[in-house]
């Protein structure tokens, strides 16, 4: 196995386990506000959550399965893509949400933002030196 | 030339006319004959008008009469005249064989008639086979009412034309005797009552008189309406001259009573007063409602009704004391506020810290002079302890609060209620009632902070936190893992691209 194609899979590999940390940040996102939807309305909170989380698993799911196919360039863009978008989601349910529904998960929290960015870096990286 | 010239003229035209021989002188019978006005029966209950009939009386056939005249005088004030009718008297086949000319003039005020039998229209004498006796009707005149006035008095009189009534076969005036007219009077408009010195309370009935018009001795009816303004304010218009009505207020009140008659399109007015006084004898009715348990901190309401003989009444003065263990607690008479006609309202909000047992309101009211007294006890209970309590609404710091024995207010500060938990959007509330639960819409809530799956509530009653549900527990637990396996896996991918590296 050459060292490109280890790089490849273990950039998909975290790519992959970027988008399934979007999902578990999903889940925990849609049943917070289910719970409190029954004390304060939150439609708009939830719209938003659906969205975002569902963009960001796609992208990130398909920027992994590029990488895999040998599209590591345009995988590693995406990936990158999709994991500053992820932490953008992260920052606005942390910091300017009302109520902050993941301020009580910092610092540990941010790990789950770490492995898409570093996907796309690793990938972005790769194509750089060959 | 004026009226009465005229039908004379006219008569002793055809007079002349038709005379060539002098009747021959012949002697004078010893009565007179005369004219009398008489109204016709009047058989209707409101006639639109009536007939007054024009007859001649003790006439002779020796004063060989051939011809009438009279000017029937009325006041247009109230009457007017719609039609004259020829009489049968003089028209009598067993004298008039060739005929009657008759002629007649309505002036306002006036009637003018003139009556004459023909004679031979060839010799132009009355060569009659009689001449005209006895008595009987030379014309009726109808008449149409157009004003009425309380107690007016007129007369329809059959007055002499240029001084003269009657003519002979010799164009000679007979001598006669003084007409009988007839007098319309009219009724007077007024109205009574009973009892004249009636109690508040009590049933007044009120009688008016029936406006009419006596002609002669006939009665003439009126369609009226009366219509009844009793001076409390209340009215009430009848066809019917009787009507009741009780008063409420004791005092002296102005009764004013119009007449309306429709056909006339005349309103008349009369006004009375009417001293309402009050029965002495009938004590006054002060009924309560305190309802039956109260708890501290609840804003109670009581109840009071005045009544004199069955009928709800302002009392001039009342009073309220509440009683507890024998000692006066509080006078509430300055609380005490007028919902409507004799129904008071005393609200009363129960202190936090009023001792439980059983409280006693009094309640002493008068009306002029009349006094009535009444006493209620309720009961203040401790807690809800015994009751599922919830509270409906809060306005302005006071709760509506459903108990399976009442609905009740209580203030939300007085009774010391604080936010328990919550559970979905039901929150328990505890206070010095006891436990009470309510829909976190009523409270305001906000949720201020999450923690994993526990959230801050904010609420009017303060903050609680509170466990959200179990697949929040689960999610955060989730949320915990996944965080652990990241920086695991971001370690090994680093370790592995080294040593990659490396190589």
């Amino acid at each position: 196995m050459s060292k490109s194609i280890n790089k490849n899979i273990i950039s998909a590999i975290l790519g992959f386990l970027g988008a399934a940390n979007s999902l578990v940040i999903g889940f925990y996102l849609l049943s917070t506000i289910l719970s409190i939807s029954q004390i304060q309305s939150m439609t708009f909170q939830s719209a938003i959550a659906s969205i975002a989380i569902g963009v960001a698993f796609t992208s990130l799911t398909y920027g992994s399965f590029e990488i895999l196919k040998g599209n590591t360039k345009k995988g590693a863009r995406i990936n990158m893509a999709g994991g500053i978008f992820f932490i953008l989601i992260y920052i606005y349910y942390s910091e300017f949400s009302q109520p902050s529904f993941l301020g009580w998960l910092n610092p540990i929290g941010i790990t789950l933002l770490i492995p898409p960015l570093l996907s796309g870096t690793i990938g972005l990286l790769k194509e750089t030196q060959s | 030339m004026n009226i009465h010239a005229f039908v004379s003229v006219m008569l002793f035209a055809s007079l002349l006319f038709s005379t060539v021989v002098a009747f021959p002188v012949h002697a004078q019978p010893t009565t007179q004959p005369w004219l009398e006005v008489v109204p016709s029966t009047i058989t209707e209950t409101a006639p639109e008008s009536f007939d007054v009939g024009v007859y001649i009386r003790g006439l002779d056939a020796e004063w060989e009469l051939i011809g009438v005249q009279f000017l029937l005088t009325y006041d247009p004030t109230f009457i007017e005249v719609t039609n004259v009718t020829i009489g049968t008297f003089m028209g009598n086949t067993s004298w008039a064989i060739h005929g009657t000319f008759s002629v007649w003039r309505i002036e306002e005020g006036q009637v003018v008639y003139g009556e004459l039998i023909l004679p031979d229209a060839t010799s132009g004498e009355w060569n009659l086979p009689e001449f005209p006796s006895g008595e009987g009707l030379i014309a009726a005149v109808t008449f149409k009412p157009i004003s009425y006035e309380s107690g007016a008095s007129f007369d329809i009189s059959a007055e002499a034309l240029l001084g003269q009534y009657f003519l002979d076969a010799n164009t000679d005036y007979i001598p006669f005797a003084d007409p009988q007219n007839t007098t319309v009077t009219y009724g007077l408009l007024d109205f009574t009552y009973q009892p004249p010195t009636p109690f508040a309370g009590e049933i007044v009935a009120f009688e008016a008189t029936e406006p009419i018009a006596l002609i002669g001795n006939e009665t003439l009816s009126f369609n009226t309406v009366y219509m009844w303004n009793f001076g409390d304010g209340a009215q009430e218009n009848t066809t019917d001259p009787t009507v009741s009505h009780i008063y409420s207020k004791v005092g002296t009140h102005d009764v004013t009573l119009t007449y309306y008659f429709p056909d006339m399109s005349l309103t008349i007015t009369t006004t009375d007063t009417i001293t309402i006084g009050i029965d002495m004898q009938i004590a006054l009715g002060v009924t309560v409602d305190v309802g039956s348990i109260y708890f501290r901190g609840e804003v109670a309401e009581f109840n009071v009704l005045t009544t004199h003989i069955g009928k709800a009444v302002n009392a001039t003065q009342i009073n309220a004391v509440l009683y507890y263990n024998g000692t006066e607690l509080s006078d509430l008479s300055i609380s005490v506020q007028l919902v409507g006609t004799g129904l008071y309202r005393i609200p009363y909000s129960i202190p936090a810290g009023a001792q439980a047992g059983t409280y006693t309101l009094l309640v002493e009211a008068n009306y002029y002079g009349i006094a009535g007294t009444t006493l209620k006890t309720f009961l203040v209970s401790p807690t809800l302890t015994t009751t599922v309590a919830k509270i409906l609404t809060i306005e302005n710091g006071v709760a509506t609060i459903s108990t399976d024995i009442q609905v009740m207010k209580a203030n939300i500060t007085a009774i010391n209620a604080r936010l328990a938990t919550i559970n979905g959007d039901i929150a328990t509330i505890n206070s010095t009632l006891g436990t009470m639960t309510t829909s976190l819409s009523n409270l305001n809530a906000t949720i201020t902070s999450i923690n994993g799956n526990t959230a801050t509530i904010n609420t009017t009653l303060g903050n609680v936190q509170t466990k959200l549900s179990d697949t929040q527990t689960t999610a955060t637990q989730t949320l915990y893992v996944a965080s652990i396996l990241s920086a695991i896996a971001v370690i090994l991918a680093v370790i592995i691209l080294l040593i990659l590296r490396k190589k």
